[in-house]
């Protein structure tokens, strides 16, 4: 039906979330930019509510968030169900938590995240007005809003919301709407930014 | 010659075809067994569950989703919804007599796929549409009930005791299509904490569905 597969749109979404939570503070792009380029590490942990129409009430999961530039990332929930997603040198990999140990996820067409991955050094030095892939806009009340250029990509994401923090260089929540009535908020707490994170925490589920 | 040809192919077709297990009637006329099979596991009311699934697809390789299903049993409807991990919805339809799709993300964009998917939710989560064809005991001496659905597939649900049951559905020349277990850690109103279902067939596949989280939609 679609021609972009889900990997592809779920790496663009969590490379967005990864990429803007160190940009933080800003009123212009410039700023934005200025604010960036001092960002080397985040640290952070996340909770994520799933809203959709037919939920009684949100899904909520809770997990955090680690990066280290220019392209090592760890996205790792604690619960509902544990898993791990890991970017480091180019390399794209899944684990979930079955019986005890970590199983890696084998069927996800994972790299396409890579090429995601060579984006976020443009993005960590504050050009993200410059991804092809969407168009950026700043909101008032340090909203920045992006909305998908490529058609097909617009049909499995309408747009997404960073609402930036009165904290320079720290990012409050991301919304990712798939629809009017099906979205995903991610709210950030506990942001580190700069602190030296361990590589193995980059290339290893444990 | 033509008669020879003709039983030839009738002894081929007939050692082709699998036969069903023997339904063997209950002694005691009020044991209970075979009426509770004859219930089945099927959540009654009105439910919302989300499920960790592990799928096993063919080579071995697996993959993990997330599946939530709105489910009534009294209506037979079900509302489905794939995602990711990480709550990116891959697959949305509704199945109300038909199957409605609302969004469907390659590689759950075929109507092969919507279809085995309906088919599994259905036999999961619902009784069988069909008639009792018979109840009683198998030859190992579980209890079971013995349905035939519209088209002429059977479904054999069985219990092994109050923590565990098996649904086996077999095509009109009795082969088995699809086999289920339900597992039961504690009482939770027809809701199981496990399900393993194999897919019999080209391509079979099994999944792995723990519940993560089931809300009761009616009081």
């Amino acid at each position: 039906m679609h021609k972009l597969n889900r990997s592809k749109v779920f790496s663009r979404a969590v490379m967005l979330v990864a990429t803007f939570l160190c940009l933080g503070w800003a009123d212009s792009w410039e700023e934005l930019e200025t604010a960036a380029g001092t960002v080397t590490s985040i640290k952070a942990g996340f909770t994520q509510e799933k809203h959709m129409k037919i939920l009684v009430r949100p899904l909520v999961s809770e997990g955090r968030l680690l990066f280290q530039g220019p392209d090592s990332l760890r996205w790792e929930y604690n619960r509902p169900v544990q898993s791990v997603l890991l970017l480091h040198n180019g390399q794209t990999k899944r684990f979930v938590k079955k019986n005890g140990s970590f199983v890696e996820d084998a069927s996800a067409n994972l790299q396409s995240m890579q090429v995601v991955v060579q984006e976020i050094t443009q993005w960590l030095g504050g050009r993200f007005d410059e991804n092809p892939a969407f168009t950026a806009k700043l909101a008032p009340g340090r909203v920045i809003v992006l909305v998908p250029k490529d058609e097909s990509f617009a049909r499995l994401i309408q747009r997404i919301e960073v609402h930036l923090s009165d904290r320079p260089a720290i990012i409050k929540s991301v919304m990712i709407f798939e629809s009017e009535d099906t979205f995903t908020k991610l709210d950030f707490k506990d942001v580190i930014i700069n602190q030296k994170l361990d590589d193995v925490l980059f290339r290893k589920v444990r | 010659m033509k008669p020879i040809i003709l039983l030839l192919s009738l002894f081929g077709f007939v050692i082709s075809c699998s036969s069903l297990p023997q339904v063997y009637p209950a002694g005691d006329a009020a044991d209970p067994q075979p009426g509770r099979a004859c219930r089945g596991p099927f959540p009654d009311g009105d439910w919302q569950l989300l499920h960790s699934i592990e799928a096993t697809l063919p080579g071995g390789k697996k993959g993990f989703l997330m599946g939530l299903t709105v489910i009534s049993s009294s209506n037979r409807t079900a509302q489905v919804v794939i995602m990711t991990l990480e709550g990116f919805v891959v697959f949305d339809a509704l199945y109300d007599k038909q199957i409605t799709v609302k969004r469907a993300i390659a590689p759950f964009d075929s109507e092969g796929f919507a279809n085995g998917l309906i088919e599994d939710i259905n036999l999961i989560f619902f009784k069988p549409s069909g008639p009792i064809m018979t109840a009683g005991f198998l030859k190992n001496g579980t209890a079971v009930c013995r349905y035939q659905k519209p088209g002429g597939r059977i479904v054999d649900i069985i219990t092994h005791g109050e923590h565990s049951w098996e649904i086996k559905q077999y095509l009109p020349d009795f082969r088995l299509a699809r086999i289920v277990k339900s597992i039961y850690l504690a009482d939770r109103a027809g809701i199981s904490d496990r399900i393993e279902l194999i897919a019999y067939g080209s391509p079979g596949y099994a999944l792995v569905m723990d519940l993560v989280e089931a809300i009761p939609l009616t009081e």
